[in-house]
């Protein structure tokens, strides 16, 4: 029995012990630490692969990056097998923190991780093809963009006819399908009989791999309120309220799209709208031609938006204010 | 005569424990096995020095988990093994080009200190350090992320680095990173300034007891 046991355990040593010796370019990522590149504006000093990796990871490359061969001169292609099994890995990585982060709404880690994963990207089509055409555009527009934040003051969604903008994040997608974009806009707003109004605009993008993307555009009619009291006007926006409405989704991929109808409902509360769009399977699930189109959203495909009003702490939006309360 | 019977005696039993020894296990991953056996006392008398014994013998022979072991009794001095970060430097670097990911992280720790004969290497350090995070180490992650966050005070492109890796060992529960990614959020290191994510982290490495989490988190009024 104890020998049955020994062999379990060692077994099992063996198999972490291959798990750890057999990942992917490791050998070769090793290697290449012990040697070293020269870049332009840096002298005669060599300079670590390990920063070049981390330099175009982070976004903070401040040389030349010309085609890979002529970059990696002194090991070409043992940088190649290296440079790729770690862009890769990086970018593996990355989608999963972007799933994450679209899981839990967080747009500022999912900016983050956008940033990484399109630099990785970019990386890997770098070293695959040699060409860095897209790397070193990116890298210039991150800085760009940059200092155009730095300028421009907090967002206000409140435009000058009374109607808010709420942006979110679809919260849900379909394990292991790596979204680009999951994003909801809704407007809002008083209707001339003081009814609030919603209405808005999704979309989804989808990594198919290299450049292929799929592209679901979400159009959401305005709603009717789902409320007990649908004919209440109101005079200032409420806190509080529920619409659902029908819509469009329009699938594109390559040259082709199709279109078919949706629903969707929407509740407001304080600063957030939840909500959730449906009904669209059905419909498309035998128009569209291939079934991972489909597949690759969910339904009910749930989302969260919030409002953002720096003038407003009260949870009302500042509308335009109306002739009292005609309830 | 008489004077002959006692060292002839001791020379017995000295041959008598070498063949004991020797008798035991020749294949590498069996003596690693018996040397665990020694160490943890399982089924045989814990006795470190024989547990020595058989990692080194098993080492020898290119086994990366006993070349992690034999490494840290000269690492630590353990067992009468004189501390040597020299030879503790050979083994972990035995096992760790064959992708041991701890003697990954513990070689990266021997070069960023040095000390006892060993000369200090801090690229070396970080080289290894990133080798083992990419294999998903928290603590060389977080290891990577204070390194990048050193030189951050020099020139601030380096907190991009040092908040990607500690960022890393936070995603991983680690409460100390949650608790970094927390200030270089709440000051804009490295990363866009974001209140609401920094509190976020603060909460998480709180939950785990930390205690600069809850003392910020109080001062900030959450």
């Amino acid at each position: 029995m104890r020998k049955v046991f020994t062999l379990l355990f060692a077994a099992a040593l063996l198999a972490a012990f291959a798990s750890y010796a057999m990942s992917a370019g490791d050998g070769d990522l090793q290697q290449l630490m012990d040697s070293k590149v020269s870049i332009p504006g840096h002298g005669e000093t060599p300079y670590s692969w390990r920063e070049v990796f981390m330099d175009i990871t982070v976004g903070s490359v401040s040389y030349a990056l010309p085609d890979f061969s002529s970059f990696a001169l002194s090991s070409p292609s043992l940088a190649k097998g290296a440079a790729q099994a770690y862009f890769q890995h990086e970018r593996t990585i990355a989608y999963k923190n972007y799933e994450r982060a679209m899981e839990s709404g967080n747009q500022a880690d999912q900016r983050y991780y956008e940033g990484v994963i399109s630099r990785m990207e970019a990386a890997v089509t770098w070293v695959s093809t040699g060409d860095g055409t897209e790397l070193r555009a990116l890298l210039a527009k991150k800085d760009r963009q940059n200092d155009q934040k730095e300028d421009s003051g907090p967002p206000s969604t409140v435009s000058a006819d009374g109607k808010i903008t709420a942006t979110g994040p679809f919260t849900k997608g379909v394990q292991g399908v790596p979204y680009k974009d999951r994003n909801v806009t809704l407007t809002m707003g008083l209707g001339a009989d003081g009814v609030p109004v919603c209405y808005g605009k999704g979309y989804v993008k989808v990594s198919q791999g290299g450049d292929e993307w799929i592209d679901y555009f979400f159009t959401l009619q305005p709603g009717k309120p789902a409320v007990s009291n649908p004919l209440r006007g109101y005079s200032s926006f409420p806190s509080s309220y529920a619409w659902k409405g029908q819509g469009t989704l329009e699938i594109r991929y390559g040259p082709n799209s199709w279109k078919g109808p949706l629903t969707w409902r929407a509740t407001l509360k304080g600063e957030t709208v939840t909500g959730s769009i449906d009904g669209f399977f059905n419909s498309l699930s035998n128009k569209v031609p291939f079934d991972f189109l489909i597949y690759s959203i969910p339904e009910p495909l749930p989302f969260e938006v919030r409002f953002f009003d720096p003038s407003s702490g009260s949870g009302c939006l500042p509308f335009p204010a109306k002739e009292g309360d005609r309830s | 005569m008489k004077r002959f019977i006692l060292p002839m005696v001791c020379v017995a039993l000295l041959f008598a424990c070498g063949a004991a020894l020797a008798s035991g296990p020749t294949d590498p991953v069996d003596q690693f096995l018996l040397g665990q056996k020694h160490e943890k006392g399982d089924g045989v008398a814990k006795d470190m020095k024989k547990a020595f014994y058989w990692y080194e013998k098993s080492a020898k022979q290119g086994f990366a988990p006993a070349q992690f072991e034999t490494a840290t009794y000269y690492d630590f001095g353990e067992a009468g093994v004189k501390k040597d970060y020299v030879t503790a430097a050979y083994w972990y670097g035995e096992a760790a080009r064959q992708g041991e990911v701890n003697s990954r992280y513990n070689l990266g720790g021997l070069l960023w200190e040095g000390g006892y004969g060993l000369e200090r290497n801090r690229e070396k350090a970080m080289d290894w350090w990133f080798l083992a995070s990419l294999q998903g180490h928290a603590g060389a992650q977080h290891n990577l992320g204070y390194a990048y966050a050193q030189r951050g005070k020099q020139d601030p492109e380096q907190f991009k680095k040092a908040y990607y890796w500690y960022r890393r060992a936070a995603d991983q529960g680690s409460a100390k990173d949650q608790w970094h990614v927390g200030v270089f959020l709440e000051n804009g290191l490295g990363v866009e300034k974001n209140m609401d994510s920094a509190v976020c982290w603060y909460r998480k490495a709180a939950a785990q007891g930390h205690a600069d989490a809850k003392k910020r988190l109080q001062k900030l009024g959450y």
